[in-house]
This record gives structure tokens, sequence and C-alpha cells, in this order.
């Protein structure tokens, strides 16, 4: 006989109220898992959207402007490539989604065209000297994430934003609009400065100027402009937090030869949004952790009330006030363990189901989530018994004792 | 050995206070079988509990020995009740999801003994009182006189010096009334006080001395 063995009697034998009060624990913590789910990938939708904005930091040589950039009008005024490699190695956080680029104007025809040299994602996972930095193209950051950040191995992170997965040097890509314009489609051979380049996609349009766009591999570019090595261009994503920190201060030490640029719209809105979801969340989940807490509190109050005969008897046979604190929190432990498991399963299976009908967004399961869930179930179900165990190691024993 | 002097409990019930005990002053010595007679509603329960300590009285005291029990932490009261006192109920008060065995275990859990103690000792007195091969029934799957049995094992498991029963035999039949009666007068015999507070003058005449309670007012028969 031990105090486990009793506890565990009692919950197996009360087979109705080990039900019920199972029951009332896994709804509370179904509703945080189920709730949270969908507000985490609700932000993540969010923060999805803010990310198709584009970039918002852009580095340029000293004497361009961004209006010049947008026009591509970038003269002869480049900057090494070499500059990729400072940012990648400099140890700056914040940056994420990096790309270089070289643009040249030429003619297709009679028509004035801006052609782009850009690195595709291959190139970055390929060289060493950037592995320091991580896959900037799965950081697991970005303006408007939910704060922490996603986990490398979730793909949702890798699908945020759509790099150019592979382009063959002399493969090209081009914008909706000209490709309209001109006619052509994937498979289709097009001329530029005497060489010839197989497109091999046409890219949806994006309704900005890159629409009306070739692009190309940035070492096409350097080659066609005689510019080796050379970049007009590094186009970036910093994270919000960064940005209104460190991130831009600690680029233009690093780059004393460049001009760093917020690009104060994208990057305002994106610390909005970041910051009204964060709002959101908290009071989401105080809310929720309110809920879920009532709800246990409620049960734990209620056995304590059915259990007052046996407090009482165990009370008159001697047993200590810690000792019924025992037997409770230990049930509350082991209701608060089965429960979070429970909790989890439901919360995420019906956030799962309920995601894409109520809130139209697609949510996943969250395995590192488990052991948070069994955590706030434990902690819940513990905080939860304080008051109802207190009360119990008060009952009045012969006035239990008489009542039955 | 039990000394309890000028003992007063009232109750608050709404606005009316009910004085269940009235400055009740008695002593039972070692080795006595004490009954407390009176109708229901005397006091006697109250008197019982207050001597268990269980029920904290308005004014006066209760010592057991040399203990006060009333001037004593919580903590050494329960451990008063685990090492010197036993309970008898009217009603059991058994444990309904515990077997035989384990209702009888479970005072020797509190006291702190060793787990495999425990089968042993609770074994041994279930066979005492003939529910050996009951031992791993629960309450619900007894007769009414193999609970009472099973409630007197477990009111003997650490051994208490005192017995304190409260209507014993009310539940019973006069058949096992009659062997409630004849065990405690063996446990009497063998050296524990009791005391009894009963409604039945039949079972109050068992005592060594017989005492009754009006109103809360303690009178020697």
């Amino acid at each position: 006989m031990n105090v486990i063995k009793v506890v565990l009697k009692e919950l197996t034998e009360r087979k109705n109220q080990l039900t019920t009060s199972l029951i009332a624990i896994v709804m509370g913590i179904s509703v945080i898992v189920g709730v949270r789910s969908i507000t985490y990938y609700s932000e993540k939708a969010i923060a999805l959207e803010m990310d198709a904005l584009g970039a918002n930091v852009l580095i340029l040589p000293k004497g361009v402007t961004v209006d010049d950039y947008y026009r591509a009008d970038l003269g002869t005024e480049t900057m090494p490539e070499s500059y990729v490699d400072d940012i990648l190695t400099s140890g700056l956080k914040g940056v994420d989604n990096l790309s270089p680029k070289l643009s040249m104007v030429t003619y297709l025809g009679d028509r004035r065209t801006i052609v782009t040299g850009i690195k595709p994602k291959e190139e970055f996972l390929a060289k060493p000297i950037w592995e320091m930095a991580g896959n900037i193209f799965e950081t697991p950051v970005g303006c408007a994430a939910p704060p922490g950040g996603t986990p490398p191995q979730d793909p949702d992170a890798v699908d945020r934003r759509t790099p150019i997965e592979a382009l063959p040097t002399d493969g090209a890509l081009l914008g909706s609009e000209l490709a309209g314009i001109l006619n052509l489609s994937e498979g289709d051979t097009l001329a530029i400065e005497q060489e010839t380049f197989l497109i091999t996609g046409v890219l949806p349009p994006s309704g900005t100027v890159d629409d009306s766009r070739v692009f190309v591999h940035l070492s096409a570019v350097q080659r066609m402009t005689q510019r080796p090595g050379r970049i007009s261009a590094i186009e970036m994503m910093g994270c919000c937090e960064q940005i209104s920190g460190d991130l831009i201060s600690g680029l233009n030490r690093r780059l004393p030869d460049a001009k760093v640029v917020t690009i104060g719209q994208i990057v305002s809105a994106q610390q909005r949004t970041n910051a009204m979801m964060r709002s959101f969340g908290l009071i989401f989940l105080v809310i929720i952790l309110l809920v879920g807490g009532v709800s246990i509190t409620n049960y734990m109050f209620a056995n304590v009330f059915e259990r007052r005969r046996e407090i009482g008897i165990l009370i008159a046979l001697g047993a200590r006030r810690t000792m019924i604190q025992r037997i409770f929190l230990l049930k509350a432990l082991l209701l608060g363990l089965v429960g979070g498991v429970g909790g989890y399963l439901v919360g995420t299976v019906l956030a799962i189901i309920l995601g894409p009908s109520v809130a139209g967004i697609s949510v996943r399961a969250r395995p590192d989530w488990l052991i948070l869930s069994v955590a706030v179930s434990v902690v819940l179900s513990l905080l939860a018994s304080v008051i109802p165990v207190s009360r119990a190691t008060r009952l009045d024993p012969a006035a239990t004792l008489q009542e039955v | 050995m039990i000394s309890v002097d000028h003992l007063t409990k009232e109750f608050r019930l709404g606005t009316e206070v009910v004085r269940a005990l009235d400055d009740v002053s008695l002593r039972v010595e070692r080795g006595e079988f004490v009954t407390v007679a009176g109708p229901s509603g005397s006091g006697k329960s109250t008197l019982l509990m207050s001597i268990g300590g269980l029920i904290h009285p308005t004014s006066g005291g209760v010592r057991i020995g040399d203990v006060n029990l009333y001037a004593q932490s919580v903590n050494v009261l329960a451990e008063l009740r685990r090492r010197t006192i036993g309970f008898v109920f009217q009603q059991f008060h058994l444990i309904p999801y515990l077997t035989a065995w384990e209702n009888v275990a479970l005072p020797l859990m509190l006291n702190g003994h060793q787990s495999r103690c425990h089968n042993e000792r609770a074994i041994g007195l279930l066979e005492r009182f003939e529910l050996g091969s009951r031992a791993n029934h629960k309450p619900s799957q007894l007769s009414v006189g193999q609970q009472q049995r099973v409630a007197m094992a477990r009111m003997l498991a650490n051994d208490p010096d005192v017995i304190l029963a409260d209507e014993p035999t009310a539940s019973l039949d006069p058949t096992l009334a009659r062997h409630l009666v004849q065990t405690l007068t063996e446990l009497n015999h063998a050296g524990k006080t009791v005391v009894l507070v009963t409604h039945s003058p039949e079972l109050a005449a068992v005592g060594t001395r017989r005492l009754a309670l009006h109103d809360g007012v303690i009178e020697e028969e």
C-alpha cells in the first residue's frame, strides 16, 4: 500500500468520475491547443502576405538612388559581388532571403527591356562559405512571422517565399507581361546581346516591374556587360526587430562603399502587423489559459466536495494535512499528464479540421507542442488544485463523518 | 488516562447558537470500559469526537495521558490519532474503492510502516475476524456484519490504547451486535480503554462504568 496505489485505485475504480475529470481537462487543453494552432497558422498566413510585399532592405552602390533602382537606371556604378559573402559571414542577425542582382538594358526587337541577373537558390546552398549563415531561404524569421519563428524543418518555412530554385547559365525566365508582348513561352529561345537563352519558365503576374523584365543567371549578365564579380544591387529581407535594432547600422559598418536603404512603407506595415499579431496572440493565450484553468479548477472543486467523506475518514485515521495534499496533488498530476496528451491530440485534430473552414487556413500538427501541452496541463491542474486541496485539508472531519 | 475538563461546545446554526456540550467533565482511567448513553441529539457524538481530537471545543480541554489535545498542532494531533486512538463508527466508513485488506492496511500506511509489513499485518487482522477469505473483496461485496468486522480490523491496525466507538451496533442485527460487543469486551480485557456512546440502554449496560448525557450535560449513573 502506498499513496500512488490509493490514487490509482480511486481513479480506476471510479470510471465515470475518471471519464468526467479527463473530459474536463482534455477540453481545457484542447481549447488551448486548438485555438493556439489556428492563431499560430493565421499569424503565419499573415506573415506570408507581408513577406509577399517583397524585400524590405536594398543595398545599392553609393551613387545610386532607390528611384534609379526601380527604373533600372543603374548607370555604370556597381559594387563587388563579394559583399554577399561579407553579409552572410558577418554573423548579423535578421538577414533573410538575400538576392544579389546585376541589371542591364537591352533591346528585344525595338523594345527597351531590362535584363536582370540573379542567383538561384541552389547556388546559395552549394557554396561552402555561406554555410555558416545557415540556409537563409529557410531562416525561420521574417517580418510579421510569429514570435520565436518556425523550426527549420517546418515545410511552411520553405514555402514562405519562393526563390528561383535553379537556373542554368543559358536559361531565362520571362515576366508575364513581356512574355505576352513577345509571344514567347517556355521552351522557346531568346536572343540577348548575341547570346541565345532557353526560356525555362514564365513568371506569374506580380503587378510589379518584374512583369516586364527578363531574368537570367547573374554570371550571364556579368559576362554580357563585362563586369565579372560585380553586382548592381542586393535585395534582402530583413527581420523587423533587427531592422529596428542593429541590422542596418551593422550592414553600413560592414559595407562602407554601399548604401543600405530600408523600404519604409514595407517595414512599417510589417512592424505594425507584427505588433498587432503579437498583441492578439497574447490576448488569445490569456483567454484560453483562463478558460482551460477555470474548467480544471471547477472539476477539482467538485472532486473535493464528492470526496469529503473519505477526507474525513483519512483525518480520523490520523492522516496529516500533507498526506491529504499529496493524494490530491498526485491525482492532479496524473490527470494533468493524461489530460495533456489527450488535449493535445483532440485540439490538434480539431484545429486541422476546423482551421480551413473557420479561418481559411491550413493547420498542421505541431509535435513539439505535445510537451508544452502536457506541461501546461500539469501546471494548470496543479495550480487549479491548490485552492480545493487547501479547502480539503481544512474540512471539518467530524461534520463530514456525521453528515453521511 | 482520559481527562475531559469543563468541555463546552457550541455550534452556530444561522443566528441561533446550539450548546451541544455544557461544561462536561469526566475522567476515564486506563483499562476502563465507559459507556455514555443518551437520546439522539444529546451531544454523545460531539463528546466522542472531542475526545478523539476531531472537534475543537468552544471552551475547556481534553487530555489523553499527559497530552493536552487542543494545545497541539494539527500534525501532533494527527499522530496521536494514528498511534493512540481507534475509531469505530456506526456506518463503518470504509473506503469504497479499496479492498478489505487495503482498508485495514490504510492506517499502517499513514503510520509510515514499510509496505511489505502492511500485507502480513492486515491479513493477520482479517483472519482474526474470520475474513481471511474476503481480503480481496471491496466493501460493496461484503455483508453488513463483514463490513463492521473489517472496520474493527482497521481500527486495530496500529494497536491503539484507546477505542472510541460511536453507536457501533446501530446498523447491526442483534446477533452481529452481540459479537461486536463481545469483541469490544475482549479488547477491554486485553487492556484497551474503551469509550462507547449509544442511545441503547442495553448496550450501555456492557460498560464497567455508565454515564448518561442529556442536553449536553453529563451525569454519573
